[in-house]
């Protein structure tokens, strides 16, 4: 039996969800003060998510290889899991597990986020059981929403994914922490509200072209979208209800300000899976819903987006100079890099989509790297203030390079992940409108971005590891033992990809092409 | 011997693994060992130089291989893997006069594949590969010579305790340059291009816990990454004329008497600009001159291979590589000439003055460098790789025997040196050597390169250059690129005169010593290298990468141009000698009064750029910090809490309060209800939907 | 006869002056009291719909009986309630009378 077949029958994406799901559920029945239990059935559960993902690449790439992607958007949705065994309503709700290409390569970066972030927070003390219950319940809301094609599935997971982040930032976090998970919750769900409208509409739209036959799946949805979705005026203002709903988790301005807060207040791995997964939710929804279903809404509001965009990822730029937190600079990056997801997205080319989503990719394993070593930093520093650090590299090298990685990724460095995002999407925005050169004006501008990022990134390097060391960390230690999971398997992935991009890039394509072919 | 050859060609990339060998050696030796170990002490620096050495008998045989080629005329086919691309033929030309041939070899490889986009006929996949023509040939060669040298030389230079990290970033830089050089694709150009940059910003920050180290190291990364936005915005437009950005698609698709495709959304001479605004940050060009001098706070070798000899010369390398472009676009040439030729005047001026000794050197880098992009502009290209190649040798021996003056004297102003001539004869002679190559002296190489330059710049004055030149602004260009011989002369000299004449100023000076025999080692090759490679093989390697364009000169206009040149470098050397001999209390340059001013304060460039960064950017970043803080989430998103809060209060006192207060809520409420109601339908026109309905409920 | 319209416009007077009655007084007695008013302003409404949409149904009647009913009983029992307000905290100024604590 091949290893498609394997995982086909065996419904592997359920597993995904299921394995995160269960274990939290034993993390709960566990006795507490067990600490190395509940790290070991974290690690252990996400360990197998991880090996799971990467076959999946693996045997999403052999797919490609063999070309059996047929390049319709109808034919690229694999390891199907049973849709007509459970569906609700009678068949409007269908517990659909499929995905494409982007989704594997989401699932690939959610599973490695969690797992070096189960190691990034191995001494946690305080409440670790519900801690890592609640972090796995999370993480099997990330891998539902990039597994499941059933529009009221893909609700309930993002809400799933969204609403742990409240205790794990109101009971575990530092500074300001019940500020910080509440404004993060109040405006994700201000998102959630657009969007279930957003859904319903499609439903309610979907059902009368129909004549009642109306249904949540995305599958037959898109079948339907030529004629339930012809109106103008419906496409363009339920595309906005999308853009706002999942531009509030994409950090996009002005309702970015939770992104920052709720990073800089959250538990290391939580920000790590927060800054690195779940905030590209937000672009994901976009790619999976908006973009194939109402492709003039994205016509009607391209400029705007772009334009947003752009502002996006120079603002981000220089508040994040601006900063004094270590943890701000990395989190107003985050706003930074997410502003460039959405222009790749919005500006709409091959490359530039192609860029979008790799650059949720390179961003995210980029993002989880920074938010480790910031934790590591503030675990044996016990400050985050920057002007209180310096010279760290003499007695933390390893801290250093890590840091210098994800640093030059950030910069959009050859050789790093960040590089090819930013490349691609530039090149595609570029591409986007040749005949007007409006766009590349837009695009220009956000390639100034790419400079103050230069410098914020490099000055932060300076101020927090080179320079004279203060006499009060000359006994600092170095990263060690589990410390060094998260820091060395993100460094060795944000390298990787940036050396031999091809599998992620032929992952992405062969979800972005029959989008394509829809959108013209 | 010819399997040996015929292996290295095909294998050529087998050059940059080496390095990358080395580097990955070396790292894993720290992470095992720990940097700290006598391990990683004693094998870092022999890995990388056994490494380099093998890469250098590689590229050797490379070279000699295309030109074997190009003798016999045979021609090998590649394995499957790698598909071979159809050489491009312009590059494989016989330059005129030149019994030399060299056949290239190009092999292509996808990096990412990008399918075509609607309606288009070409996949646009991105590509790398290696290209083997004479200038990447050649400038393999040299980048490994110097590095090997330098390595060698840094072994008793370097203190021992930091050989690890520094081995390991030399590794990676020279993995880095050599991929630069080799690449087949703009692309991959452009990729180590970005990583030479990191590694420049590593080393000039090998000393970190220095805090001038730090911001030298960022203010470097920083300038040239401005210029490599320009670098970004040609690539991206290249890209989206052409799909595909190997070097021999670009050259059979661009030429003078082609059009641009439909697809390219600037002119090319734009694209040609853009392209050179990042050879101008990699180069140090007017104005992204700046980061170069700061950039010696690095330690010295790294000075001489990096920002000498083989990195900063790479702007030079990629407007040569892209040539054709610049043929294609002769408007853009203007630009470069001009740029070229006020740069090396601008940078010679205020190295007059400098009293860093390796300051007086980098800004004589910058003002050579300056020579080969006014080269390269006059249409000279072959001329700029001569100089190219010539100032590798002699710049990177310069900079070493600073290295090994600084080591014994222990302090880098030329006004406490003095007498070091005695004390250590060798690193004396071999710096002047190299000073009077620099000069332009005869027989040493920088004379016959330099001349190669002045005699396209004599060819632009009399309006025999590109057609775009006019023959006022090739006389003004002649102008300056004299001024410019006579001014490096005489600080040459000033220098030479300063370090190693007269008495000992100072402590260090009198207890200073001859440098070990590792570092002589490096010294004596370079100089040997700097005597002959002017009219030994060098000259007729170069002139294969593109035949002079410029009509012959008569003879007797080249010799008298030689000849004024060369006057003028000996009144320039006399004349500095003749200044600095006594080692005057004051300097003498002080008479120049304002403009002595402007040469010390560098012509106020790196002030505006200092005010840039500090009064604009930094601030901007702290306005941005305080406005998200105030404004967007003060104001928008607290500002609603607080409202939705205010809301809560007012609601509370009204539905908690007296009876009549709720019954007047109640009734508000209900009135902007159907307002809304009613206001909603008329805009939407449902209004006479809704009468329609209550007519029918009356008929029932 | 009276139209439509003048019946209608009359209702509307009645309803709003009862509303306003009801929102504005603060003696419980002339709120309830604008109570009723609204409440016959309802009953006219019946009215002038059965004569002149439906003269020959009687659901107008019922409902206008129910509500002179209903009327009767609310008026009993607001007025008791009213005297046990006043019992409790000696006026009837609606104003002064707070239970809840906002």
């Amino acid at each position: 039996m091949s290893l498609h077949d394997l995982l086909t029958q065996y419904a592997a994406l359920a597993w995904l969800v299921l394995v995160p799901f269960s274990a939290a559920l034993v993390i709960m029945l566990i006795p507490r003060g067990w600490h190395l239990t509940y790290r070991l059935v974290a690690a252990v559960s996400t360990g197998f998510t991880l090996i799971l993902a990467a076959l999946l690449a693996w045997d999403y790439l052999a797919l490609i290889q063999a070309e059996k992607i047929p390049g319709t958007f109808q034919g690229i949705w694999h390891y199907a899991f049973a849709p007509q065994a459970m569906s609700f309503m009678g068949g409007k709700i269908t517990f659909h597990l499929a995905t494409d290409g982007a989704g594997v390569a989401m699932c690939l970066l959610t599973a490695l986020t969690i797992f070096t972030g189960v190691f990034a927070s191995w001494t946690l003390q305080e409440r670790a059981k519900e801690y890592y219950a609640l972090l796995l319940l999370l993480v099997a809301g990330v891998f539902g929403v990039f597994v499941t094609v059933d529009l009221f599935f893909f609700f309930l997971f993002y809400e799933i994914a969204v609403l742990p982040m409240y205790l794990l930032i109101g009971i575990w976090g530092t500074g300001q922490k019940e500020y910080s998970a509440m404004k993060l919750t109040l405006m994700l769900l201000m998102g959630s509200a657009l969007i279930i409208v957003g859904f319903l509409a499609l439903f309610v739209a979907a059902d009368k072209a129909t004549m009642g036959g109306g249904t949540f799946n995305l599958l037959q949805l898109a079948a339907v979208a030529k004629e339930a979705f012809a109106d103008a005026q419906f496409q363009r203002w339920v595309f906005l209800a999308f853009y706002l709903g999942f531009g509030v988790l994409a950090g996009i301005f002005p309702i970015h300000t939770w992104s920052p807060d709720g990073h800089a207040s959250a538990p290391t791995a939580t920000s790590m899976l927060h800054a690195g997964v779940l905030m590209k939710l937000g672009g994901f929804g976009l790619l999976r819903v908006a973009l194939p279903l109402l492709p003039e809404g994205l016509a009607d509001w391209r400029w705007l987006i772009v334009i947003v965009a752009a502002w996006n990822i120079v603002y981000g730029a220089f508040s994040a100079m601006g900063q004094k937190d270590l943890k701000y600079v990395v989190a107003y990056s985050s706003v930074s890099h997410l502003g460039m997801v959405m222009m790749g997205l919005a500006a709409g080319t091959l490359t530039s989509i192609n860029g979008a989503v790799f650059q949720m990719f390179a961003h995210g394993v980029m993002t989880a790297l920074f938010f480790a070593l910031v934790g590591l930093v503030y675990g044996k520093a016990h400050t985050r203030d920057i002007d209180a650090m310096g010279g760290l590299a003499r007695v933390a090298p390893g801290l250093a390079v890590a840091f210098m990685i994800g640093g030059l990724s950030s910069v959009g460095l050859p050789g790093t992940g960040g590089f090819v995002a930013e490349f691609l999407v530039f090149m595609g925005t570029f591409q986007a409108n040749v005949s007007h050169p409006g766009m590349w004006i837009v695009a220009a501008f956000a390639c100034l971005g790419i400079v103050i990022t230069s410098i914020y990134v490099l000055r932060l390097l300076k101020r927090v590891f080179f320079g004279a060391l203060p006499p009060k960390y000359a006994h600092m230690e170095d990263a060690k033992t589990t410390e060094w999971v998260a820091l060395a398997m993100n460094a060795a992935v944000i390298l990787a990809v940036g050396i031999w991009p091809k599998p992620i890039i032929e992952l992405i394509t062969s979800a972005v092409m029959p989008l394509l072919t829809i959108m013209q | 011997m010819t399997i040996f050859l015929t292996f290295a060609q095909q294998q050529s990339w087998l050059i940059v693994a080496l390095p990358v060998a080395a580097f990955l050696f070396i790292g894993f030796v720290i992470i095992i060992a720990g940097r700290g170990q006598e391990l990683a002490k004693r094998l870092a620096p022999w890995v990388l130089i056994v490494c380099l050495a093998a890469a250098l008998a590689l590229a050797l045989g490379a070279l000699a291989g295309g030109l074997a080629r190009g003798a016999g005329g045979e021609v090998s086919h590649a394995p499957e893997w790698f598909q071979l691309a159809p050489a491009a033929g312009e590059h494989g030309a016989a330059a005129p006069g030149a019994a030399l041939r060299f056949v290239p070899t190009e092999r292509i490889a996808d990096w990412l594949p990008l399918p075509a986009s609607m309606g288009e006929s070409f996949a646009r996949t991105l590509k790398i590969g290696t290209l083997l023509d004479p200038l990447s040939a050649v400038m393999l060669v040299v980048v490994l010579l110097v590095s090997l040298l330098v390595q060698i030389y840094s072994l008793s230079y370097i203190k021992r305790d930091e050989h690890p990290r520094f081995y390991l970033y030399m590794a990676l830089f020279t993995t880095a340059m050599l991929g630069l050089v080799i690449a087949s694709s703009l692309l991959q150009l452009f990729i180590f291009w970005e990583l030479v940059g990191v590694c420049s910003y590593l080393l000039i920050g090998f000393w970190y816990p220095k805090p001038e180290a730090a911001k030298a190291a960022i203010k470097a990364f920083v300038v040239t990454r401005f210029g490599d936005l320009g670098l970004l915005f040609a690539v991206i437009f290249l890209w989206m004329g052409y799909g595909d950005l190997t070097f021999s698609h670009l050259a059979a698709q661009i030429g003078p008497a082609m059009a641009a495709p439909a697809a390219l959304p600037v002119s090319l001479t734009v694209v040609a600009i853009l392209l050179f605004i990042g050879a101008c940050g990699k180069s140090a060009q007017f104005p992204l001159h700046i980061w170069l001098p700061d950039a010696m706070e690095g330690p010295t070798s790294v000075s001489a291979l990096i920002h000498a000899a083989t990195m900063v010369a790479a702007g030079i390398y990629l407007v040569a590589r892209m040539f054709f472009l610049f043929e294609a676009a002769p408007m853009a040439l203007i630009v470069v000439a001009t740029v070229g030729a006020f740069t090396a005047l601008f940078a010679a001026s205020i190295g007059l003055a400098q009293t860093d000794m390796k300051k007086v050197m980098a800004y004589s880098t910058v003002s050579q460098l300056g020579y080969m992009m006014m080269g390269l502009g006059l249409a000279a290209p072959a001329a700029a790789f001569f100089h190219l190649t010539t100032h590798a040798f002699f710049k990177a021996l310069l900079f070493l025997t600073a290295g090994a003056v600084i080591h014994a004297a222990h302090t880098q102003n030329i006004w406490e040196m003095g007498g070091l001539f005695k004390k250590m004869k060798v690193t004396a002679i071999t710096c002047l050597i190299g000073g009077l190559a620099l000069a332009g002296i005869f027989p040493l190489a920088g004379f016959f390169s330099k001349d190669k330059l002045l005699e396209s710049a004599l060819a632009a004055a009399m309006g025999l250059g590109p057609e775009t030149i006019s023959a006022g602004l090739g006389g003004l260009i002649l102008l300056m690129a004299l001024a410019t011989v006579l001014m490096t002369a005489f600080y040459t000299a000033r220098m030479w005169t300063l370090v190693f004449l007269g008495e000992p100023r100072s402590d260090g000076a009198k207890h200073a010593h001859e440098a070990p025999r590792s570092m002589q080692l490096s010294l004596l090759v370079l100089a040997a290298l700097t005597l002959v490679a002017g009219f030994l093989l060098v000259p007729r390697l170069t002139a294969l990468i593109a035949p002079a364009h410029h009509a012959a000169l008569a003879p007797w206009m080249i010799w008298t141009l030689t000849g004024g040149a060369s006057l003028l470098a000996v009144v320039g050397i006399l004349w500095g000698y003749a200044a600095y001999r006594r080692a005057p209390a004051t300097e003498p340059l002080a008479k120049l009064g304002w403009a002595y001013t402007g040469l010390v304060k560098l012509w106020w460039v790196d002030a505006f750029f200092t005010w840039l960064a500090h009064r604009v950017v930094l601030v901007l970043g702290r306005r941005a910090r305080t406005f998200d803080k105030g404004v967007v989430d003060g104001l928008f998103v607290d500002g609603t809490a607080w409202l939705t809060g205010r809301l809560g209060v007012v609601m509370r006192r009204v539905s908690a309060g007296p009876l009549p207060g709720q019954l007047q809520y109640a009734a508000l409420v209900i009135f902007l209800l159907a307002a809304l109601v009613i206001l909603g339908m008329s805009l939407t026109g449902l209004l006479p939907l809704l009468v329609k309905t209550a007519q029918i409920g009356g008929m029932r | 006869m009276f139209s439509i319209t003048g019946l209608l416009t009359i209702s509307g007077i009645l309803f709003v002056a009862g509303a306003a009655a009801l929102i504005t007084r603060r003696n419980a007695v002339a709120a309830l009291m604008g109570v009723e008013l609204m409440l016959n302003a309802a009953n006219l409404n019946f009215v002038a719909g059965w004569r002149y949409f439906w003269p020959e149904r009687l659901d107008a009647h019922v409902a206008v009986l129910l509500v002179i009913t209903v009327a009767a009983a609310e008026a009993a029992v607001g007025l008791a309630i009213i005297l046990n307000l006043y019992r409790k905290f000696g006026t009837v100024d609606l104003e002064q009378i707070r239970l809840m604590r906002g």
